[in-house]
């Protein structure tokens, strides 16, 4: 009935999946209790914005992935950039509604795609789990918006601004509707599991413990702590490290079957491919034996670039530790104004579009039913 | 039925984002003053909602704190004030209880925990100046921003603790003559 499945191996899943969560409320706690709460702008460097520089490593590093998807990749930036540029300028609302909502989305669907890979390598599970698995993270996820007081605070003034003032009686039908519907599918998802072990389908219990510790991690942040700052360092922390452990080791697995130097052997490949991922020269040069080390401090020095790049304090690397900076813009002159409004846009496209395109090329780059895509996991 | 693909997908989430761009552009939510409907709305508030929702709540004592604000700021800028300069003095005690009210809401939102609202502590230390409070408390309450968001973005607090000084004295000083 039960066979256990691991991403990378038990130990290694024990740290990085099902106990890293609790590592990351525990984090959060203390920069809440002993840190300013600039601590989150420095979680989002040395975390968030690395993550994104492995979706750029993974899709145009690889040969592979940039031959299946060269158009996308080379027009998708493009949309995205415009679009955001516009939409600074005439629909920043509908720009902010769009980089939240995809990012909620981006995160939930990061969560279902590691479940779907612990079903993959157990060999677990029907050809309506990932269906049903699906249908539980959307419910879980948007039940925690929809009653949580940390982000009913935010689409609940977002409904008031769009003249839809919404009474305390509304925002409590919507939390009942909310908690009824979740119970109903998680009763629905505990038939579809058991219906589906008696018809001799083994279960992976290591699935069913990422997920809950995963679910912990958002509701406990949401409902137990009063601030932001909580849930977005222990978010951000589980989200982006999960990313990039994932990506590493798909890199490594891929670079292993492509023939290049590594340090563990490829694994067994459950569907043969026709095409080897030949990584392109430059990856193949960026990525010597020392790769872990190698993707960190690239990620660093990505994040320093970025941090350059939209004119923000290096302080801000720091966590409020390191603090030598003047607070309050100094006086400009009149000929300065234009030139700065002109680059204040620039760095405002950069901070909303770059996380979006990461959202745009997750959307399609990782999808486990992909063959191509198993020989990384 | 139509393959997903990436650049079906993401067509799809632009037709609607620039459906929902559109609606923004013709009916300009963001112009909507804040304060306006969400929080100074006698009937209808969102900070109240909050309230009865989750009380005792950091971010439901920062809204009510807004809330003081904003009931305080539209009091000031009332149009019975400029008809009857007389009544002034009259105003400006009404301003200061919603002040001292909107200080109390946003200390024991500090004190419930919450830190990364940035315009909890700006507008702490603004209204502590407005209602003329110990200058250690302002000192304090300045000190809590600029260690919370030391690259803030928004005009320093001591400038700003200036001109309401100056403000508040040209007030002082008007109402004294009449």
């Amino acid at each position: 009935m039960f066979r256990s499945g691991y991403i990378l191996d038990a130990r290694a899943d024990w740290f990085w999946f099902l106990g890293f969560p609790f590592l990351a409320i525990a984090i959060a706690l203390g920069c809440h209790e002993w840190l300013p709460a600039i601590a989150l702008a420095s979680i989002g460097l040395w975390i968030t914005i690395p993550h994104h520089l492995a979706t750029w490593l993974r899709t145009y590093g690889l040969g592979e992935d940039w031959r299946r998807w060269k158009g996308a990749l080379i027009a998708g930036p493009v949309v995205v950039f415009a679009t955001t540029m516009l939409g600074l300028r005439w629909a920043p609302m509908t720009l902010l509604v769009l980089g939240f909502l995809w990012d909620h989305q981006h995160s939930l669907m990061q969560q279902y795609g590691l479940s779907r890979i612990y079903d993959f390598k157990a060999r677990t599970g029907g050809p309506w789990t990932a269906r049903f698995d699906l249908g539980l993270h959307w419910f879980l996820y948007v039940n925690m918006l929809l009653t949580g007081p940390l982000f009913i605070r935010l689409w609940g003034s977002e409904a008031y601004q769009w003249r839809l003032p919404l009474s305390a009686e509304t925002f409590r039908w919507i939390q009942h509707v909310s908690w009824g519907a979740t119970a109903a599918y998680l009763l629905i998802y505990l038939g579809q599991v058991i219906w589906s072990a008696r018809a001799g389908r083994a279960i992976n219990p290591v699935k069913y413990l990422f997920i809950c510790s995963s679910y912990v991690l958002w509701y406990f942040t949401t409902w137990q702590t009063d601030s932001f700052l909580v849930f977005g360092i222990a978010h951000r922390l589980m989200h982006g490290t999960q990313y990039m452990v994932i990506v590493n080791s798909y890199l490594d697995r891929k670079r292993a079957a492509a023939g290049l130097s590594t340090q563990h052997e490829a694994i067994p490949v459950a569907t043969p491919i026709s095409s080897p991922p030949v990584a392109s020269p430059a990856f193949a040069w960026l990525m010597p034996s020392g790769r872990t080390l190698a993707i960190i401090g690239m990620g660093a020095a990505y994040a320093l670039v970025y941090q350059l790049l939209v004119l923000r304090p290096l302080d801000e690397f720091g966590f409020g530790v390191v603090n030598f900076m003047r607070v309050g813009a100094g006086p400009q002159r009149i000929g300065d104004i234009s030139r700065a409004a002109g680059y204040d846009l620039f760095a405002a496209t950069m901070v909303q579009a770059l996380p979006i395109t990461h959202y745009y090329f997750d959307s399609f780059i990782w999808k486990v039913s992909d063959p191509r895509l198993q020989q990384g996991l | 039925m139509l393959r997903s693909t990436p650049c079906r997908s993401l067509a799809m989430v632009y037709v609607l984002a620039a459906l929902a761009g559109l609606v923004e552009f013709h009916r300009r939510p963001a112009n909507v003053p804040v304060g306006a409907d969400t929080d100074g709305n006698p009937v209808r508030n969102f900070p109240e909602a909050m309230a009865t929702l989750f009380p005792n709540r950091a971010e439901t004592e920062y809204l009510l704190g807004r809330r003081c604000e904003v009931i305080a700021e539209r009091r000031f800028k009332s149009s019975v004030l400029q008809r009857n300069p007389k009544l002034l003095p009259q105003f400006m005690n009404a301003l200061n209880d919603d002040l001292q009210e909107a200080a109390r809401h946003y200390e024991r939102a500090q004190a419930l925990g919450l830190k990364s609202e940035e315009n909890l502590d700006y507008n702490y230390a603004l209204t502590l100046m407005r209602i003329r409070a110990d200058p250690a408390r302002i000192d304090n309450a300045i000190a809590t921003w600029r260690r919370n968001f030391p690259f803030s973005d928004r005009r320093d607090l001591e400038q700003r603790r200036q001109a309401i000084e100056k403000q508040l004295g040209a007030i002082r000083d008007n109402s004294v003559k009449e």
